[in-house]
């Protein structure tokens, strides 16, 4: 299987809240999910996926 | 046994070893009594004990007070890499995890599992959505990984929904 990768995704949306379609395509960004979910809405999609993309210049241990 | 691609992530000018990053992330649902499905993108912690959001989920699942829990065991102080004790405290509520098979086509009737379990929302936010520990994930399936060659795999242990 092959890796998925979503660098652009991450480069690009570092510390934001994304919302995606189910296929991953990003539908808006904005600074809380409140925002996201607001705006996605007003494009017509009542509940899409939610993310909160990291910060990528650290390293992330859980 | 259902495989799910590690998320690989390139940063070219990062350190020599830290040029790729691999995570295991699955987009999952969270269901309340009511009907109501979140739909975050979730780490997976092998490590972590629980499974954690951020407290923005709450309010969208129709919890009006995420702090406000049946009891005092609902409420849990997390420490963690940045040492202080508490780092986070947890607020834990009655939900149902939804893992779906198909990671492009999330929909009930798609769901590998709905599993009844504890989730906590998180006083601060962390550097994610969310992440899946051990209790009411980990747990419910045999998880293996296979790094190298860029994928995960769970199987569920038990019936759910």
């Amino acid at each position: 299987m092959k890796l998925l990768d979503r660098t652009d995704l991450f480069q690009k949306y570092q510390n934001k809240w994304v919302a995606l379609t189910d296929d991953d395509k990003v539908i808006c960004s904005g600074s809380t999910l409140e925002a996201v979910l607001k705006k996605a809405k007003k494009k017509g999609f009542k509940n899409p996926v939610t993310a909160k993309i990291p910060d990528l210049r650290f390293e992330f241990i859980l | 046994m259902p495989r799910f691609p590690y998320t690989r992530t390139s940063l070219p000018f990062s350190r020599s070893f830290l040029k790729f990053k691999n995570s295991p992330i699955l987009k999952i649902g969270i269901l309340s009594d009511s009907g109501s499905m979140v739909k975050p993108l979730a780490y997976i912690d092998t490590g972590a004990q629980i499974c954690v959001f951020d407290r923005s989920y709450a309010k969208q699942l129709g919890i009006k007070d995420y702090r406000n829990v049946k009891s005092s065991e609902d409420i849990v102080p997390l420490s963690g890499i940045g040492g202080r004790k508490p780092e986070n405290i947890a607020y834990f509520h009655d939900l149902k995890l939804v893992i779906f098979k198909d990671q492009k086509h999330l929909q009930l009737k798609n769901a590998l599992a709905i599993i009844e379990t504890k989730i906590g929302f998180l006083d601060n936010p962390i550097e994610v959505a969310g992440i899946l520990g051990v209790y009411g994930f980990l747990d419910h399936f045999s998880f293996k990984t296979n790094i190298p060659e860029g994928y995960f795999e769970i199987k569920p242990l038990f019936e759910t929904e």
